[in-house]
């Protein structure tokens, strides 16, 4: 007989309007989590995820003065209307979004001791803590280190650890991979794993990354709009891939795969959401196929697209054996050389710390090589101003609220125009342009700061558009972002491109740059790896790019796993495969 | 930024307890201002240079401090030396030129009071690094705990200090990326205008300083902060090193106060 407990979490009809907002950011909430239950939340940019995380562990209504509850959060049989915060928090805990200003102790030791200070155990009792906490997120050893050196993946798993320190029995992590690079992404991942195979708790977990939230999850909430719109077990939430992708929540590729080919007509016995489940059942099916008839050996290495050279075959940049070496002696580039021609489309990928941020600098002058040169349209980077520059490349930062100052998005624009010195009836037209090119129309009077995630992003694209460049880079367009703001900044992208444009886009989102790029540059150590069309990449230097930590998207893994049947292998998108699957099995 | 840094080490300084190193600095800079007589106050300079080569303080980094003041002290010299009612003249500046003069007469007496204004002006310099560079901030915690001040006050400087490095990377993310829009930082404009050149690099700093503090302060509360009071885990203990450190201190302090007393150490007309 199943022990029946108590469950962990009720909420029951919830809603909340934030103080001073009009509309409720999550209405009608009903939910009941089990002990030992692991829960995944997803949905798009403002769906209240984050909102429903904190009601949870009751900031949600306590920490934020003049917003309007309906409903109850009982927590372990404590309301959340009752109990303060600070009891709330010995039995549910909440790592945030944000890795970096959620810690707050000088050395990794101290951070991780401050919760069960704050609760009061003596001394003992807190090492005893400290210990176990750090070991099971894997950061035994690091116990002096001071918090500022740990890199992203570290951070976050510390903040993991301080929540271990406290132990609850319900953990709650919103979004804890969104802000962190592959390698870091994967730590978090494991982290997660170690959590559910060594202790009983229950974990709560905002998440985009569907490939992975298919592996580990009991359940899926998704919500739209405040709301719980689909609930229930992974396999039957993926299976409705073109409500999702209607929501803004990207399923696994071979999700999308399967659902093509069920559309198409063809039956299968089972869904697969995994890439395992997936290869096993393609096996199957193409494995009986086989039999039939047999396989005619292909020639597919020499596609056309493989070599083919995109953009005018004139370099609009030129970058000769570039050594960067910081004061201190970090040596971030070591040797890179390559050009870049007019036209092209180009993601540079690698890991934190393989010198991609060092490189782009070197684009627009706010860093000049130590060795070598770069060579922007003519103009020698060392002997050129970052002003000077600015007209030629337009480089857009990560974080939008690292250049948003002005009092409206007109003025925020409006700053670099009159910063190269453009006369005015050029400004005035070019700042229309920008707000049209970007969607922002209706928003020229409103105040950046008040303007959502996705929106300031915008505004600081139009910011950098309107000044006209050459060449725009972009460096990590869409951290943070969902899966249909990641697709409208691509797009974006796309459209510039088209209108002859040279792009140079920095990605972790490898799905992205395959559906994309057409050139990939991936950086290593401070060295290239590996330069060549997005196809060649891919397909030809897949291990190279695994031992760069870089895993290529589900399908030219799935591609790969299949090539036994005669697979296709040079497959970069879903739609490819969908093609190829139906071709080997002789329809239309 | 000297006050915080701290920079590991074995020395006698770093096995000293704060509390001793607090009583070695008052007593210096107690005696330094006791004596007027600049050969008494070299004494007290050269003793606190002693200090600095056995606490391994980097001498070299306080160059560019020298430097920046060098002038500042040049003129404290000859602002004494020119001013101080002294009687034995050393020369005149300006000398007896056909009926003219002399003017600026420079006595000995005043060109020792400056120097005494200096040498007293490098003791503080020298022996507040000695004590800072050697004495982790732990430490300092420590002993606002020992002196009962609030717990909070402690707390509030650690994460201070936390955040620093974090803010002076966000600083220089943001001057790039306002570069990257044309801005000329660097250029050298008018009073205003430097103002306003910097109006879009403070002003994210400051909105996005509201930020952290809001997921700081969301941190803090989630794990416990305000839940009851609490100390500190790490407490300053008194070693043997500091009980014999301690009580040279006080007789060292106690001997300077007598010969003050009994009238040594002042320049020789002083109070006559």
């Amino acid at each position: 007989m199943p022990k029946i407990t108590e469950p962990e979490v009720v909420i029951e009809n919830l809603s909340y309007i934030y103080p001073k907002a009009e509309k409720p950011a999550i209405k009608n909430i009903n939910l009941t989590i089990k002990k030992g239950e692991f829960v995944t939340i997803m949905g798009p940019t403002g769906a209240g995820k984050t909102t429903l995380c904190y009601a949870i562990v009751g900031l949600v209504p306590q920490f934020f003065e003049g917003g309007i509850m309906k409903g109850n959060v009982i927590v372990k049989g404590m309301s959340t209307r009752k109990y303060p915060i600070q009891k709330i928090c010995t039995v549910a805990g909440i790592v945030f979004q944000d890795f970096e200003n959620q810690i707050f102790g000088i050395t990794v030791e101290d951070d991780v001791s401050y919760g069960p200070i704050f609760l009061g155990f003596d001394f003992e009792e807190v090492k005893k803590r400290v210990k176990k906490a750090l070991s099971l997120v894997r950061l035994n050893g690091y116990e002096k280190r001071t918090v500022y050196t740990l890199s992203g993946g570290e951070t976050q798993r510390l903040a993991i650890a301080d929540i271990l320190a406290m132990e609850p029995e319900i953990i709650v992590l919103d979004e804890p991979t969104s802000q962190l690079d592959p390698v870091g992404k994967e730590e978090v991942f494991q982290t997660l794993e170690d959590l559910r195979k060594k202790t009983d708790a229950t974990i709560v977990l905002v998440e985009h990354k569907s490939e992975e939230v298919a592996k580990f999850s009991d359940r899926i909430i998704v919500m739209n709009d405040g709301e719980i719109v689909l609930e229930g077990p992974p396999r039957k939430i993926f299976e409705n891939v073109d409500e999702l992708l209607n929501i803004g929540v990207r399923p696994p590729q071979v999700c999308e795969l399967f659902s093509s080919l069920r559309k198409k007509g063809m039956e299968f016995e089972s869904f697969p959401i995994t890439l395992e489940e997936a290869v096993d059942v393609l096996s199957k099916n193409l494995a009986s196929l086989a039999k039939r008839k047999t396989v005619e050996t292909r020639k597919h290495t020499s596609s056309s697209e493989m070599t083919e050279k995109v953009g005018s075959g004139e370099p609009i940049i030129e970058v000769r054996d570039l050594w960067h070496i910081y004061p201190g002696g970090v040596e971030a580039l070591k040797g890179v050389g390559f050009n870049i021609y007019k036209g092209e489309f180009v993601a540079i990928i690698g890991p934190n710390g393989s010198g991609k941020s060092t490189l782009l600098k070197h684009f627009n002058g706010l860093l000049k090589p130590t060795k070598g040169e770069v060579i922007v349209d003519g103009l020698n980077v060392k002997d050129t101003t970052t002003g000077k520059l600015a007209r030629k490349v337009g480089l857009v930062f990560q974080n939008p609220d690292h250049q948003l100052f002005a009092k409206s998005v007109k003025e925020e624009i409006e700053y670099g125009l009159k910063n190269i010195g453009l006369p005015e009836d050029e400004i005035e037209q070019r700042i229309k342009d920008a707000i049209e090119f970007t969607g922002l129309k209706g928003y020229e009077e409103k105040h950046p700061l008040l303007l959502k995630k996705d929106e300031r992003q915008r505004v600081a694209f139009a910011s950098i558009i309107a000044m006209a460049p050459e060449i725009i880079v972009v460096d990590e367009p869409t951290t943070g972002q969902d899966f249909k703001g990641s697709e409208r900044m691509m797009q974006m992208l796309t459209k510039l491109n088209n209108l002859g444009k040279t792009i140079i886009v920095v990605t972790h989102d490898l799905r992205l740059v395959a559906e994309y790029a057409n050139r990939v540059i991936a950086l290593f150590q401070g060295k290239i790896i590996v330069d060549g069309s997005t196809r060649e990449v891919f397909v030809n230097y897949f291990d190279a790019l695994r031992e760069a930590y870089l895993s290529p998207p589900q399908i030219i893994h799935l591609a790969r796993m299949l090539a036994k049947y005669g697979v296709r292998q040079d497959i970069l998108r879903v739609e490819e495969m969908v093609e190829e699957i139906i071709k080997l099995r002789g329809g239309k | 930024m000297v006050f915080l840094e701290y920079i590991p080490g074995d020395s006698l300084f770093h096995k000293l307890d704060i509390r001793s190193k607090l009583l070695w600095f008052i007593a210096v800079n107690v005696l330094a201002f006791l004596f007027w007589d600049p050969f008494y106050v070299g004494i007290i300079l050269l003793s606190v240079v002693l200090a600095g080569i056995v606490a391994k303080v980097p001498f070299r980094r306080f160059g560019a401090l020298m430097k920046g003041l060098l002038i500042p002290m040049i003129f404290i010299v000859g602002y004494e030396a020119l001013v101080y009612p002294g009687e034995r003249t050393l020369f005149y500046i300006i000398p007896k030129l056909w009926g003219f003069g002399p003017y600026g007469r420079i006595t000995v007496e005043g060109f020792f009071v400056g120097l005494t204004f200096l040498f007293r002006l490098l003791i503080m310099v020298f022996s507040s690094s000695v004590f800072t560079l050697t004495t982790p901030l732990d430490h300092f915690l420590g002993f606002l705990q020992k002196i009962r001040a609030p717990y909070q006050l402690g707390f509030m400087i650690a994460v201070a200090v936390r955040f620093i490095p974090t803010l002076q990377r966000e600083a220089w993310m943001i001057i790039d990326a306002q570069k990257a829009r044309g801005a000329e930082i660097e250029a050298s404009k008018g009073f205003l205008q430097t103002i306003k050149m910097y109006v879009p690099i403070f002003l994210p700093m400051i909105i996005n300083g509201i930020r952290r503090s809001e997921t700081l302060a969301m941190a803090m509360v989630t794990r416990g902060f305000g839940a009851r009071k609490w100390k500190p885990l790490k407490s300053i203990k008194l070693t043997k090193v500091d009980y014999i450190f301690i009580p040279i201190c006080f007789v060292l302090l106690l001997i300077g106060i007598y010969l003050r007393i009994q009238g040594y150490g002042v320049i020789a007309f002083w109070g006559g």
